[in-house]
């Protein structure tokens, strides 16, 4: 079995991030974040937070009405990207429209028989490109549903007993509708926690809608080139300084561990979070903080971003429906502490 | 969401509320039925939070605690109603039983319902805080005004133990309050800590209040609330049944309401000539219910000397050689030497008005259980045995009515001529006065008397005791008895028959022997019943009646027969005496015997003021046989107040220190004593805390001074935290330090760039020197930037009232907010 790509994807990266390597991945998350604000308007904190989820290398379940943008913002992130490796045959961007007929191998592709070479080929489902938009990822069978978990949480997929590998940069926007639940499959906990964030989008407010009816020409333009795009490359590489070059203290690690612990000793949470839900948000803090021209990551990542990646991971007791203001309660007793820590001698 | 079964709120609150069904239970239930309700409290308390805590509806649980106290009526009322429960139990426990249920389904259903509603309904609390409050305060309410002797049976607990009972109700209240804040606190989750500390501070004040200023004292003057308003007059309205002086409404019509108007028509016939120019205008101008000196006597003077048309000087007032019959400086030595006078003013007016008054006197504590055998104890002041014409007066001879004391007893004084006979039985008693009296009283044919150290000078004005001979005799042996004495000389005898030139009375004393039964008919004991049961039927009480003609006692006795008991006394004085039955008038006060109600105190009220005819038996000596009219046309007086004749009584027994003793007195507890250094230490700690507290402020502050490098980012916010602290500005509980810094931007911006300092220095890395970093420039991290930074802050917080930075400034705690 040969796989067909090592380290990060091919992308030679230092060892420890300088400040050369992080302004670079600053300037990754500044191209992106124009690029997208320019195709979605009124939509800046789902923006932020989709481009901290593809910074740290997790996935994001958008759960939005019909019609509020979520197509949009995801081809435009396909767009915004440019593929340095045409030699492989993974494209930038691809739509799974789920339904409850799919099969797995409508996701991930199959065999297909040549009468030419009397040979079984490959044909890629899907899922092979860098940007995987799913979407109402909820209205198709389990079976399906399991597919995509595989390929998400391991970043490969399994045809014919045989294990292909992933793009590095594979990152799925995945939506559901909150609402229309009729012949849907609910996303099971195990497989919601493949989901680094899970972001409820509300409508947006009226002068945004106003801009946007005003500049409808424009927008389905789409940006286009007049923004300048950022590499395949360029992203797996800032990712990398993320990782090395932002300074997480032992103190935000407490403040984690506090914070996991108060969601499992309250009596409103059954299932409090788990350790790879803890894991999963340490790259987002410091990408967080990368965003925020910051070497170190601060409360305030924490803060902004519980609710976005702890919300969908708790399991609550019955009776309990705001889960966010359950989540921003179990912050208080932690943060508290933090702030105080850094008082601390 | 239920909330935290809290083991300790629970606790406190079946505490007081268990305390509360005691108070109420106290006044109303014996010792069970306290008991009952007490532990039915504790357990509705407990059940009451339980059920509210099911999901049961609230209805259904009020109807429930309804049900069960009407249920345990019921069952109680069975029990009593029907033959055969007490059959069954005996009848004692039946009834006790049915008190238990009773009380415990009272209290249980009301503390329970009560309960319930309050967890779910957070106002009701209030309803259940007030109750118990109500019910603690209903038991403390007849404190108020200083009424020390409620409740009695804490007071009597206390003053048992030598405490002031002032301190025990304070300590309770105070308690109480304690108690009910704490449980309010306890309901508020937030802020649990500082609501207690307010608490913890008033209570502090609270005592450094008791101990600086004291507890509330009561003014003497006042009586203790003991008697009414009128007292302090009555007080020294001394001479025998002293009336009180008459309350402007039921003064007499012509009374000395007016100075100008009734004075010269009342004193032109006996008045004018006399030599009293100066007193009688001062008497009447003093208004007559309050008058501090004369006594009750002068104030009436006027317009009674006027109308009896008296041809003697007013006693009361008298002057120059005349011997005061009133009065209080010459009544004893004065005796024999002036020509004979009224002792005191007209009979018709003695008394008018002045027994209306409820309020105590003085109180008498036998000392041995005597039973009089009229049931009234007759407590005699003074004899009027002289006639003058008009009216029955004390005498003037040196040689009669020897049987009494005429001043207060400086050492033990025994009586001139006391009726020292065998068949009589020796009482002694002690004599506390509430307020004072021109001279002693003590129970009829007294031996001696003996002055007793005032067992409580802020109440008592005067003690002594007296040792009597009182009667034993009953008044069915007294028949067959002669009349008089036979040591007596003629004189004396022919002085006790003294009696009105009216010869109406002679004969309507004949006309009464004439109806007898001849059986008894020469037996003089039963003539002056005779007299006595005529008196009896025919005449009528009133003590409005005033009689003001020439002769009262035949205006009373032939006219309208409505009089009181000095017109009463004076008929059947007279009457006998035109029988050849020598007597005398007697006067003091009368107590019956069920007023003792058993115990040995008796408080002797102004209303129990009373004259009464004597007359003298042989081998028994004065024998006190009262007119008791079936007819009162009065309202009766108010009936005795039991409490206050305990503690009055507790109160006179309560013997004082003994000065001549060696022994040192029993120590009592001096509040002050042992509390004044704890409030100097608490003084003193609270001050040096104060100069702490300076002293770190000022340390925080200058601190940035002295950091090192590595420090500053900690110590040099720490300041701008202190400096933000003092304008107001604090960091919320949970709040992130980013989140405080954005809120308060607007104000103070430099602090943001402050916070990000300081942030990175906490929780990032520090930066190589030289090496340009990714992070957004926050400048040099030396001491000079953030003294400079620092300064900005201290500018932009200039914004802020400047009342603000000045109490800020001052508030030693601020920093203590600052985290």
């Amino acid at each position: 079995m040969v796989m067909e790509s090592s380290g990060y994807g091919g992308v030679e990266i230092a060892r420890t991030a300088s400040a050369a390597d992080l302004q670079a991945a600053y300037g990754v998350y500044q191209k992106l974040y124009q690029r997208l604000a320019g195709a979605v308007r009124g939509r800046d904190d789902v923006i932020d937070v989709l481009l901290i989820a593809l910074l740290s290398d997790g996935h994001v379940l958008l759960e939005d009405y019909p019609g509020s943008g979520k197509t949009t913002l995801a081809k435009a992130l396909g767009d915004a990207i440019t593929d340095d490796r045409p030699e492989d045959d993974i494209v930038a961007f691809r739509r799974i429209q789920f339904t409850p007929d799919m099969l797995p191998s409508d996701v991930t592709g199959t065999l297909v028989f040549d009468p030419n070479t009397a040979q079984f080929s490959f044909r890629a489902g899907p899922i092979f490109a860098h940007i995987v938009l799913a979407d109402e990822i909820n209205r198709t069978s389990p079976k399906v549903q399991s597919a995509m978990l595989e390929a998400m949480g391991e970043k490969q997929v399994t045809v014919d007993n045989k294990t292909r590998r992933l793009d590095d940069l594979f990152f799925v926007v995945a939506t559901q509708n909150p609402l229309d639940l009729v012949g849907t499959f609910p996303l099971p906990a195990a497989q919601l926690d493949r989901f680094l964030f899970k972001v409820r989008m509300r409508h947006i407010d009226r002068t945004s809608e106003l801009n946007v009816l005003a500049n409808v020409r424009a927008i389905k333009a789409g940006v286009g080139d007049s923004m300048p795009r950022v590499t395949r490359s360029e992203i797996i590489r800032a990712r990398a300084a993320i990782e090395t070059g932002i300074f997480v203290a032992p103190a935000i690690h407490e403040c984690l561990v506090d914070i996991a612990g108060a969601t499992r000793s309250t009596e409103h949470i059954l299932q409090g979070l788990s350790t790879r839900a803890l894991v999963l948000l340490l790259p987002a803090l410091q990408a967080r903080a990368l965003a925020r021209r910051r070497e170190h990551v601060i409360a305030e990542d924490i803060e902004a971003l519980a609710p976005y990646a702890f919300a969908h991971r708790l399991e609550t007791a019955p009776g309990v429906d705001d889960v966010v203001s359950l989540v921003r309660t179990c912050l208080q007793g932690p943060m508290e502490r933090l702030a105080r820590g850094t008082m601390r001698r | 969401m239920k909330p935290k079964l809290r083991v300790g709120t629970l606790a406190l609150r079946a505490f007081s509320v268990a305390v509360a069904a005691m108070c109420i239970a106290w006044g109303v239930a014996p010792g069970v039925g306290i008991a009952s309700a007490t532990i039915a409290a504790i357990l509705a308390v407990v059940i009451g939070q339980l059920l509210g805590r099911t999901r049961l509806r609230l209805p259904v649980l009020l109807l429930l605690a309804v049900l069960l106290g009407i249920g345990g009526f019921w069952i109680a009322g069975l029990l009593t109603n029907y033959e055969g429960p007490p059959r069954a139990l005996g009848t004692g426990a039946a009834m006790r039983l049915a008190m238990v249920l009773r009380f415990g389904a009272a209290s249980f259903a009301v503390v329970a319902a009560l309960r319930a509603v309050a967890t779910r309904r957070p106002f009701a609390l209030i309803l259940e805080l007030s109750a118990i409050a109500g019910s603690i305060a209903y038991v403390f309410a007849a404190h108020r005004d200083g009424i020390i002797s409620r409740p009695l049976w804490l007071s009597d607990w206390a003053w048992e133990r030598g405490i002031d009972p002032v301190h025990v109700f304070l300590v309770l209240g105070g308690a109480a309050v304690v108690v009910l804040g704490l449980l309010l606190i306890a309901e508020a989750e937030e802020r649990r800590g500082s609501a207690a500390a307010v608490l913890a501070l008033f209570a502090v004040l609270g005592v450094v209040l008791v101990v600086l200023i004291g507890p509330p004292k009561v003014d003497v003057d006042d009586q203790l609330g003991l008697t009414g308003p009128s007292d302090s007059a009555s007080a020294s309205a001394s001479a025998a049944p002293g009336p009180p002086p008459a309350p402007p409404t039921s003064a007499n019509p012509d009374g000395g309401k007016e100075d100008g108007g009734p004075k010269p028509q009342n004193e032109q016939p006996d008045g004018g000539p006399k030599p009293k120019n100066d007193k009688p205008d001062g008497g009447d101008e003093q208004p007559q219910n309050n008058q501090p000196d004369g006594g009750g006597e002068q104030p009436q003077k006027p317009d009674g000397g006027g109308e009896s048309q008296n041809d003697k000087p007013d006693g009361g007032q008298s002057d120059g050689g005349q011997s005061d019959g009133g009065g209080k400086d010459d009544g004893g030595d004065g005796g024999g030497t002036p020509p004979p006078q009224p002792a005191s003013e007209d009979l018709e007016n003695e008394r008018e008005e002045s027994q209306q008054s409820p309020s105590p006197m003085a109180i008498v504590l036998l000392e041995s259980d005597y039973s009089p055998p009229s049931e009234v104890y007759y407590f005699r002041q003074e004899a009027w045995s002289q006639w003058n014409g008009t009216k029955l007066v004390r005498t003037s001879r040196a040689d009669v009515d020897l049987d009494g004391l005429d001043l207060f007893p400086s050492e033990n004084t025994p009586v001139a001529e006391p009726i020292d006979i065998a068949d009589r039985e020796k009482v002694s008693a002690k004599v506390a006065l509430l307020v004072d009296h021109t001279r002693p009283f003590a129970l009829e044919s007294p031996i001696a008397m003996k002055p007793l150290r005032n067992p409580n000078p802020q109440r008592f004005v005067r003690a002594y005791t007296f040792e009597s001979h009182a009667q034993k005799v009953k008044y069915k042996d007294l028949r067959g008895r002669k009349v008089g004495n036979p040591k007596w000389s003629p004189e004396v005898a022919a002085y006790y028959l003294q009696t009105s030139s009216d010869p109406r009375f002679a004969e309507l004393a004949k006309q009464i022997v004439s109806r007898m039964n001849p059986k008894g008919k020469d037996d003089p004991f039963l003539q002056a019943v005779a007299v006595k049961l005529h008196l009896d039927d025919n005449f009528k009480y009133s003590r409005k009646e005033k009689h003001n003609a020439d002769d009262p006692t035949a205006d009373f006795l032939f006219g309208n027969k409505i009089g009181y008991c000095v017109h009463f006394a004076h008929a059947a004085v007279l009457l006998w005496r035109s029988l050849g039955l020598p007597s005398r008038v007697g006067t003091g006060y009368a107590i019956e015997e069920k007023n003792r109600q058993g115990g040995s105190a008796m408080m002797i009220r102004g209303a129990d003021a009373h004259a009464w005819p004597e007359l003298y038996i042989e081998g028994v000596g004065w024998v006190v046989l009262d007119i008791t009219p079936h007819e009162n046309l009065d309202e009766n007086p108010p009936p005795v107040d039991e409490d206050l004749q305990r503690l009055l009584g507790e109160m006179a027994r309560e013997l004082p220190p003994d000065p001549a003793q060696t022994e040192p007195p029993k120590e009592r507890p001096d509040l002050k004593k042992w509390l004044r250094p704890i409030v100097m230490f608490l003084l003193s700690s609270i001050a040096s805390l104060i100069g702490l507290l300076y002293l770190a402020k000022i340390w925080r502050r200058a601190a940035p001074l002295f950091a090192g490098p590595n420090e500053l980012p900690r110590v040099a916010y720490r300041t701008s935290l202190d400096l933000l602290s003092e304008a107001g500005l604090v960091r919320d509980r949970g709040e992130t330090r980013e989140a405080f810094a954005k809120r308060v931007s607007d104000r103070v911006p430099t602090f943001e760039t402050l916070t990000a300092m300081h942030l990175s220095g906490r929780l990032g890395t520090q930066p190589a020197p030289g090496e340009p970093g990714f992070a957004e420039n926050l400048g040099e991290r030396t001491r000079e930037a953030w003294a400079a930074k620092l300064l900005v802050l201290r500018t932009e917080l200039l914004k802020t009232p400047a009342w603000r930075r000045f109490l800020g400034f001052l508030n030693p705690l601020s920093f203590l907010r600052s985290r």
